[in-house]
């Protein structure tokens, strides 16, 4: 096995999704398979081969103030809102 | 006004619509018409914008009037439905974004605005464009329009069957892997991915960001051009969009294609391909030789084969990164019956992701986290490395490669969603294009039992005006975009 159950639901909360105990058992069987099939990568020599981050560059812009949407724009596929603040229950217990 | 919408292209329209046989207005209503009476049964729409169209189209035709018009002015497209648009649902095709109305464009959305183009709708996608069958959509399976118990391809599995069966003129997709090309190959339209850089990615909803870019699906290669014409160019709101001064595709168009150099690399012809489209291909090959094209059919790829594990850690962990904004608190689904922040956060997650959007961001989680990052991770970027210089080298040699655009035609609704990985190897010939970060199109090249098969031709970075003129001239030569589906 490339994965085991604990490693999953240890995955399972640093993503922050729930999982039940099918959907558990599916995604180990899953995400095995899918892992075995990544350990081709192991037999390919790169020794002296620097990662490829994206094809990026370095950009550079003037710090300008420009036009950026309103409050309200901001806010209105927000979930909960009240007196223009976002609304969650309680983060610490 | 009756008109044969089957074979109407953008550049018939425009003649249509500056001669005054048809107006917008006209246009718009026949393709509302056309959507109302097919879309039951092929399911390329999520949203369907008729009432916002007609008025736009409205618009469109006082500017046609004075003469103003450019070359999208007036044209109805779709547009898939990862690119915002302002004040129009924009689903991702997911639960977690059914109710998101963007306040904002996408700037390819704004650049065709400003052309006054009509948009008609958005176009259905497997969820977050995480697919390769349009079957991980929350809301419907889009059928593939040349027989609907079949899938269109995917994740811009909508786009494709609305252009294949004209309930658009053209639509605009996102590929990641093979998302604008597998399914225009499985619909028998041509798509196109360009260069990464060329078009901002600002307003696509992120999914792999070193690998989406956004592209054409259109009839034809001519329509390609047009409509990649106006969607290309820097952008200071995506610092991944590059300076480059892009040439004019459409008109640059030619046929004449005598002394490029084409190379046929053999790893694309994968065990498991189908012999219909192997046959196909090669014969498009000899087709392409007849043109005047210098083919050679022995140049080897060998790292390509790798591409489909490096794609499998890299999108993964790129999307766990990009997904994490759905939290349930600034915008989309959230669950609101829990005890704690938290506690509602795991289960917005939940149940606001489908199977497979899950699947790829725990992979990504775990490539990503302590103790796996070497092995994984770092590992994936170092082959993404070999398999770049790999194609940078054959590229000192030829002027564009030819494969297939996928090994199958089209595969039957249900047929490969129990089995993740093999849905995945549909993708094998695509791929490598998207960890490269070049440019490819995929045109119709013949049909097995019924069903289009396409042709892949890449090019180097920038190599977008050579592979517009081969596909052209394959295109003129061949009768295979003529052909339209008949849907019941």
């Amino acid at each position: 096995m490339a994965i085991d159950k604990e490693t999953v639901e240890y995955v399972s909360r640093l993503a922050k999704i729930r999982l039940n105990e099918k959907e558990l058992a599916e995604y180990t069987n899953q995400l095995d398979a899918i892992l075995n099939h990544i350990k081709l990568l192991e037999s390919v020599d790169t020794k002296n081969i620097e990662p490829q981050y994206g094809i990026l560059q370095t950009v550079m812009r003037e710090d300008k103030i420009a036009d950026s949407l309103e409050h309200s724009q901001v806010l209105q596929n927000a979930p909960d809102v009240e007196d223009g603040y976002i609304k969650v229950k309680p983060i610490l217990e | 006004m009756s008109l044969e919408l089957q074979n109407l292209s953008i550049k018939n329209a425009r003649k249509l619509l500056d001669d005054g046989t048809i107006s917008a207005k006209e246009l718009t209503q026949l393709y509302l018409d056309r959507i109302e009476s097919t879309d039951k049964t092929i399911n390329s729409y999520v949203t369907i914008d008729g009432e916002k169209a007609l008025d736009q189209a409205e618009i469109a035709d006082k500017i046609i009037k004075s003469g103003k018009a450019s070359y999208l002015t007036g044209i109805p497209l779709q547009i898939k439905d990862n690119l915002c648009t302002k004040d129009t649902l924009t689903t991702c095709s997911s639960k977690m974004l059914e109710n998101f109305i963007p306040p904002y464009d996408a700037t390819v959305v704004k650049k065709l605005r400003n052309e006054s183009a009509v948009f008609l709708g958005k176009g259905n996608l497997d969820e977050f464009a995480m697919g390769s069958s349009t079957e991980n959509s929350a809301f419907n399976t889009t059928k593939n329009p040349w027989d609907i118990t079949k899938v269109p391809g995917g994740s811009s599995g909508g786009p494709a069957a609305a252009v294949a069966a004209s309930q658009a003129i053209a639509s605009l997709g996102s590929d990641t892997g093979g998302s604008i090309r597998q399914p225009a190959s499985l619909c028998g339209v041509v798509g196109f991915k360009p260069t990464y850089g060329l078009v901002s990615r600002y307003g696509l909803i992120a999914f792999a960001s070193s690998l989406d870019q956004i592209g054409p699906i259109t009839k034809d290669v001519t329509d390609c051009s047009i409509l990649l014409n106006s969607i290309v160019g820097n952008d200071p709101y995506d610092s991944t969009s590059l300076v480059y001064e892009a040439p004019d595709y459409y008109k640059n168009l030619s046929d004449n294609v005598a002394n490029l150099k084409i190379g046929v690399p053999k790893e694309y012809f994968v065990p498991g391909i189908d012999s219909k489209v192997r046959d196909s291909v090669e014969i498009a090959i000899a087709q392409l030789e007849s043109l005047g094209a210098k083919v050679d059919r022995e140049v080897s790829l060998p790292s390509s084969e790798l591409a489909l594990a490096v794609y499998y850690i890299i999108a993964p962990s790129e999307c766990s990164s990009n997904l994490a904004r759905f939290d349930g608190v600034k915008y989309g689904f959230r669950f609101k019956d829990g005890n704690s922040m938290w506690e509602e956060l795991e289960i917005t997650r939940q149940l606001g992701f489908g199977a497979e959007v899950k699947r790829r961001i725990m992979l990504g989680a775990y490539s990503l986290s302590a103790g796996y990052y070497d092995e994984y991770y770092l590992k994936a970027q170092k082959v993404r490395t070999v398999i770049t210089n790999e194609f940078e080298e054959v590229f000192k040699k030829y002027d564009l490669l030819v494969t297939p655009t996928s090994p199958t035609t089209a595969f039957g609704i249900g047929e490969k969603t129990k089995n993740p990985l093999q849905m995945y190897l549909s993708d094998v010939c695509t791929v490598p294009v998207n960890i490269a970060g070049l440019p490819a199109i995929s045109v119709p090249c013949g049909f097995s039992e019924g069903l289009p098969i396409g042709l892949q031709i890449i090019g180097p970075k920038f190599g977008e005006q050579n592979i517009l003129n081969l596909a052209y001239a394959f295109e003129q030569s061949t009768e295979w975009h003529t052909y339209n589906p008949r849907i019941e």
